[in-house]
């Protein structure tokens, strides 16, 4: 599903962000990238959805690869991924139902279908009485689960999360993280950066560590 | 696929220009305004074009006989009507003319009463064809009747018609060029506004390509909001010059200024109304599609 081999990643000219990084995770695979700030998690997550070009080496995502993909390819690569922002990205002059409806909107559905999908996505969140209220209107863990929302609802193959959890109180974390296992559970491959230690006790899942852009993985 | 997305690029486009209703009010004005002053040319030229082909119809040419000619009219007319162009012609005989002339004194001839003889030629007026009503042609056929050698003098009341002519083209030289200023404005600042409104997007925009949008999906609202401006100014626009035509005509008619009424100066057909419409709206859809050229070539 994801397979990176000797990639690179250095912005503008810089230091290596991202160096010889080799690894391979598997469809259905729960997937924790841990690291330190500025490490290189988001950087990363942007090189499987093509946010950033990669630098040198190889990559799939998906069965396409990320060094020779065509521009036009890349928008169909991130309709089967689904990405949780470290920032949200929520549009705040459009309704939470708005919001998630954004990832159906630009595939044409109709808008029955975009109605039933979007109200299952935001119901599994926990959300759905809040879908006429504006993100500003939202506490900071709404919002995190209103990203999440967007990101599922069109049942991608592969979910990348960025500090899904960040700045919530423990409890909120668990509820978060029971969402995205869940989602796992239902078939989608899931990769979630964090620096949170007290998840990746509680879930034991598979970790991966990244640290000045270089990862290894604790046997 | 793109007929299927065309409801939600419609209500985008709403929702857009809703969202900046500020801005797009400018830019539908400057369109209003830019057509407005476009058709009004038009008005002009179409109208007075009319009244040339209107005079330009009844052109004819009129050929005096000499007065020493004697021989048979049957005969003059049927060589007359071998001549290139002519359609028709008609024999005014000398007496026929006099009585004519008679009866367009009335009362007044007294003066005629002295006359022994008839001073009036007779003569021939003839008709011409469609396509040889243009001055070469004209000067062409009377050269060719002045050359029989049996007529006084031949006359067409060509000449006036000529200066109008060019008149017209001046006029129709610096209407496109006016008229064609204020469009090229109007498309330049279609290009901003519609600029401004995908700057003032520009987070959305991002956030539709991480998601998955395809650019052509992304630009799809912003063609149809620049042709949305485009049709509703040129609709604005076509409403302000049939208001423009109503005033001019009421002020004309208190002023009983030349016989001019709706029938001899008519407001522009429909035919033309919807060429200026769909006019107006090619050129919102062109102000988009040059904002939007440059903008999406940056990233
Ligand atoms: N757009 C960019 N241009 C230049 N440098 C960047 C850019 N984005 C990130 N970097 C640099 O790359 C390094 C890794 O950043 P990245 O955002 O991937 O870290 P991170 O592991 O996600 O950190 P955090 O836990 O704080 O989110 C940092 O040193 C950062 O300064
Ligand atoms: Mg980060």
């Amino acid at each position: 599903m994801i397979q990176l081999y000797h990639v690179y990643k250095s912005y503008q000219k810089g230091a290596n962000v991202i160096e010889d990084v080799s690894l391979n995770i598997d469809r259905g695979e729960f997937v924790f990238l841990v690291g330190a700030s500025g490490a290189g998690k988001t950087t990363l997550l942007k090189l499987l959805f093509c946010a950033e070009p990669i630098t040198s080496g190889q990559a799939m995502v998906n069965n396409h690869s990320l060094a020779k993909i065509n521009p036009k390819d890349i928008p169909y690569l991130r309709r089967s991924i689904g990405v949780v922002f470290q920032d949200f990205k929520l549009l705040n002059n459009r309704t939470i139902f708005d919001n998630v409806a954004i990832t159906l909107e630009i595939l044409g559905m109709n808008r029955n279908d975009i109605r039933r999908k979007v109200t299952k996505a935001l119901k599994r969140v926990g959300l759905a009485f809040m879908e006429g209220k504006y993100p500003l209107e939202l506490s900071g863990g709404e919002q995190q689960r209103v990203a999440i929302a967007r990101a599922v609802v069109n049942s991608p193959s592969i979910l990348l999360a960025d500090e899904p959890t960040g700045n919530l109180d423990p409890e909120l974390s668990v509820d978060i993280m029971n969402i995205l296992t869940d989602i796992n559970a239902m078939g989608t491959t899931v990769l979630v950066a964090t620096h949170d230690k007290f998840l990746l006790q509680k879930f034991m899942k598979r970790t991966i560590i990244i640290n000045k852009g270089k990862v290894s993985e604790p046997i | 696929m793109i007929l299927k997305k065309l409801p939600y690029f419609f209500r985008k486009a709403l929702s857009n220009i809703r969202y900046s209703m500020l801005v797009n009010l400018v830019t539908i004005s400057t369109i209003s305004v830019a057509i407005l002053i476009f058709s009004t040319f038009v008005m002009i030229i179409f109208n007075l074009t009319n009244l040339v082909s209107r005079f330009e119809d009844d052109v004819h040419i009129v050929a005096y006989l000499d007065d020493e000619f004697v021989g048979g009219n049957e005969n003059i007319k049927k060589n007359l009507l071998k001549l290139n162009g002519i359609e028709k012609v008609w024999y005014q005989s000398k007496e026929n003319a006099l009585k004519v002339f008679k009866e367009s004194l009335g009362e007044n001839d007294l003066f005629l009463k002295d006359i022994q003889k008839n001073p009036l030629p007779a003569s021939f007026e003839l008709r011409l064809k469609e396509g040889y009503k243009d001055r070469k042609n004209i000067e062409a056929i009377a050269a060719a009747l002045r050359s029989m050698g049996i007529f006084s003098d031949v006359s067409y009341g060509q000449e006036w018609l000529e200066h109008f002519h060019n008149f017209m083209n001046i006029l129709k030289v610096i209407g496109l060029a006016v008229g064609g200023g204020f469009l090229f404005a109007a498309v330049f600042i279609i290009s901003n506004t519609i600029k401004l409104t995908i700057f003032v997007r520009r987070e959305e925009i991002d956030i539709l390509r991480l998601v998955g949008a395809t650019n052509s999906f992304i630009k799809a609202p912003f063609y149809i909001e620049g042709l949305i401006q485009g049709f509703v100014g040129s609709v604005i626009s076509i409403i302000g010059l049939y208001f423009l035509y109503l005033v001019f005509m009421a002020k004309v008619q208190t002023l009983s200024l030349l016989g001019v009424n709706s029938t001899s100066m008519p407001f522009l057909p429909p035919k033309f109304l919807i060429l200026l419409v769909a006019f107006g709206t090619l050129l919102g859809l062109m102000g988009s599609y040059i904002s939007l050229g440059e903008i999406f070539k940056r990233s």
